[in-house]
């Protein structure tokens, strides 16, 4: 599975579903992480972890962990 | 339409909302960039015709279903259910029109709500930078609202923006609803997509997307600023450059209040006769608030700096870069503002751990918030620095009183790691909250915001010091000065008759009486109520390396720590023979003795007194904040009970190796 934290800077692909926990998924999705939704991966932060992404038109910062469980395809 | 009538001003964080606000009432308060910085909501009256009415500024939130304490505030002032608030009567929605999706999806929410809705669309020239063109006709006609294009920060379309609202107050027709009810607890993945929908087709042919020419300004700054190498520089040199300028730009400034104050105590103490009411006022009220005036400046740079940081933006990123360290705690990016408004004050800080959404972060967060050190902690750092550590050149660059006072800082920090993680292991067990954080565009700072910030925090310290730190003052001097025996008053008396008659030399008289002057001053403090009690307590501050003045002064700071530099300043001068008493503080302290004459100061008690200060829970107001956010008192006690037994064993820790290295 094609996953968002496995994208490089500059990739663009998009998201397929969302795989957290119930509890977890609702701000995701309110946030704009739609299935359907395109999403590109701006950039990691020095220590390797958050991961910038650029969603829609602002740019929002998340954990590799959670990105991990967003399914994407490119 | 009446003075009673209440609009609630509502949008998600970093879209102008706070700037807005200011435009629209006139009233001045702070706007920051990091997502939520506008903890507690602010009214203020706006001009609408003939009419005033009153505007509520909300928390800045990206949705009706609440994920944080901050945002359920938003929720119950809309629903008419947050005490003290009044209901509102309409809703004004601000919208970002360089981010219309996101931010029309709280419209989606606020059309739910049975009121009248008006839509200010922000930041239209951004937009069009950015490529963006909104149809604000069009769009008004797809959601059947007002939609009015303004510029907040140029003061742009805000009278079209005032007809409008008032002609909805008149009509008072509630906005056409879309039929998608707002969930009650959590949210709703299909309701979520129904309203994304919406917004999608509402928005398709009202927005024109040009290409842009490159990537912007602020993905350009965040090359650099969010860059491995160069961001990490940049973020501590930043971290170094706020503390070095805390030290060497107030310098100046300092003298010259230190010199005013000196004048005014030399001026009282010539006008008044010798007694009580003069003691009062040079010794206690002079001596004691005066050596606290003195930390204005560094207090007002501290701040300004807060204000900057916060509003170009760079907090956020600092939140970026910080959050991999924060995740080891426990804790997120989401804590370091909190935890950074800390080194300001931590009753700020405490309430800003609102913003944090996990209920598990944000009380491990608030727990160890006092351990930041606080701007009331500056006052006895800058004073034993000042006065013991030595102005050595470290590296060529670095000055050793900026590093020690770094290390300070750096010090509650480093304590602060292992308090999170062994709470967050055994008090407050459970996962680490999903990390989220959005990146605002970087902006110019609003100065007048900024300015306005320093201005309300330095008098906010005033205040304190005209009635806290004065109160205390009063009542140590009266401790210190009664009861003022006049037996003992009389030996001295007798000992001045009988030099007086015995030496014949003008200048050996001079010496015996200044002599004796001391030791009536040193003799009358011991008689003192302050000096029994304090004999009393010496040994339990005794592996500190502290006489019982250090720890009168330190027991008196309880309530207040800032309080230590008045109480030092009242005791040290009373202890002090009549010429020098309005002397500085700092060579009071030089020249005080242990009872057999040697330094009662040394780098290793100094260092032990800023230790103990820098880890103990000496302010009534952050336990007083901590219970009543964290909803339970017992979390205020465990805050004071660890953070006051570190001290102790930390400063025992300190002078007992710093004693013997230095022997």
């Amino acid at each position: 599975m094609l996953t968002l934290d496995q994208l490089e800077p500059g990739e663009t692909a998009t998201i397929v579903a969302l795989h957290h926990e119930a509890s977890q998924q609702g701000r995701l999705l309110e946030m704009g992480l739609l299935p359907e939704t395109a999403v590109e991966m701006v950039r990691r932060a020095p220590m390797g972890d958050p991961i910038e992404y650029r969603v829609g038109d602002y740019n929002l910062s998340l954990r590799a962990a959670v990105a991990k469980l967003i399914e994407i395809r490119r | 339409m009446s003075e009673d009538t209440c609009i609630a001003l509502i949008g998600n964080p970093n879209v102008g909302k706070t700037t807005l606000f200011n435009a629209l009432t006139g009233l001045r308060h702070r706007t920051g960039n990091f997502p939520g910085v506008t903890v507690e909501w602010e009214s203020g009256s706006w001009k609408i015709g003939d009419h005033r009415i009153e505007l509520l500024d909300l928390p800045g939130t990206y949705s009706l279903v609440p994920d944080s304490p901050d945002e359920a505030v938003v929720v119950d002032v809309l629903r008419g259910k947050e005490e003290g608030a009044p209901k509102p009567l309409a809703i004004l929605a601000i919208v970002d029109a360089s981010n219309p999706e996101r931010n029309l999806y709280l419209v989606s929410q606020l059309l739910e709500l049975g009121l009248p809705v008006v839509i200010a669309l922000n930041m239209v020239d951004v937009a069009e930078r950015a490529g963006l063109t909104i149809d604000a006709k069009e769009l008004s006609r797809r959601i059947g609202v007002p939609v009015v294009p303004i510029c907040a920060n140029a003061n742009a379309g805000l009278a079209d923006l005032a007809g409008a609202m008032g002609r909805a107050l008149k009509a008072g027709t509630p906005a056409p609803s879309l039929g998608i009810p707002l969930e009650q607890d959590a949210p709703d993945p299909v309701s979520i997509a129904a309203r994304y929908g919406w917004v999608r087709e509402t928005l398709s042919g009202a927005v024109t997307r040009s290409e842009t020419t490159g990537p912007s300004l602020s993905d350009k700054l965040d090359k650099i600023l969010t860059h491995r190498v160069w961001g990490t520089l940049v973020f501590i040199s930043v971290m170094a450059l706020v503390f070095q300028s805390i030290y060497s730009w107030a310098n100046p400034i300092m003298d010259t209040v230190d010199g005013g104050i000196g004048f005014v105590a030399d001026q009282v103490s010539a006008a008044l006769p010798d007694g009580s009411l003069k003691s009062l006022l040079v010794d206690g009220v002079i001596a004691g608030v005066g050596s606290v005036l003195i930390f204005l400046p560094q207090i007002a740079i501290l701040f300004f700096f807060i204000a900057v940081l916060e509003g170009c933006g760079y907090m956020a990123r600092a939140a970026f870069l910080m959050d991999r360290l924060f995740a080891k705690l426990g804790l997120s990016g989401r804590s370091f503002i909190p935890l950074f408004s800390s080194f300001a004050c931590a009753v700020p800080g405490v309430m800003a751990c609102r913003t944090i959404p996990d209920r598990k972060e944000r009380l491990v967060a608030m727990l160890v918030a006092p351990l930041m050190s606080c701007s009331a902690r500056l006052p006895v750092y800058a004073i034993m620095i000042g006065t013991f550590i030595p102005a050595k050149a470290v590296a060529g660059v670095f000055n050793l009183q900026g590093l020690t006072l770094l290390g300070m800082y750096f010090l509650g920090f480093s304590v602060a790691v292992p308090i999170a993680l062994v709470v967050r292991k055994t008090l407050v067990k459970g996962d680490s909250p999903p990390f989220m954080i959005e990146l605002p565009s970087y902006k110019i700072p609003e100065w007048h915001v900024v300015l306005h910030r320093v201005r309300e925090k330095s008098w906010a310290f005033l205040v304190r010091a005209g009635t806290v730190i004065f109160g205390v003052t009063v009542v140590i001097w009266a401790l210190a000065y009664y009861p003022h025996s006049e037996e003992t008053l009389a030996g001295y008396e007798a000992q001045r008759v009988e030099a007086q008659s015995a030496v014949t030399d003008a200048a050996a008289l001079d010496e015996r009486l200044s002599e004796i002057g001391q030791a009536q001053a040193g003799q009358m403090l011991r008689e003192s109520y302050l000096g029994i009690a304090g004999r009393a307590v010496e040994p339990v501050f005794a592996p500190l390396g502290w006489d019982w003045r250090i720890s009168m002064a330190a027991l008196a700071s309880f309530p207040a720590r800032e309080v230590i530099i008045a109480t030092l300043g009242t005791i040290f001068n009373l202890g002090a023979d009549e010429d020098e008493a309005s002397a500085p503080l700092r060579e009071q302290l030089q020249k005080a003795t242990w009872p057999d004459g040697t330094p009662l100061f040394d780098v290793a008690v100094a260092l032990s007194v800023m230790v103990f200060f820098a880890l103990c829970a000496q302010c009534g107001a952050t336990l007083a904040v901590i219970g009543k956010e964290s909803g339970s008192w017992k979390w205020a006690g465990f805050t004071f009970v660890y953070m006051t037994t570190l001290a102790y064993l930390a400063a025992t820790a300190t002078y007992q190796i710093m004693s013997r290295l230095i022997a």
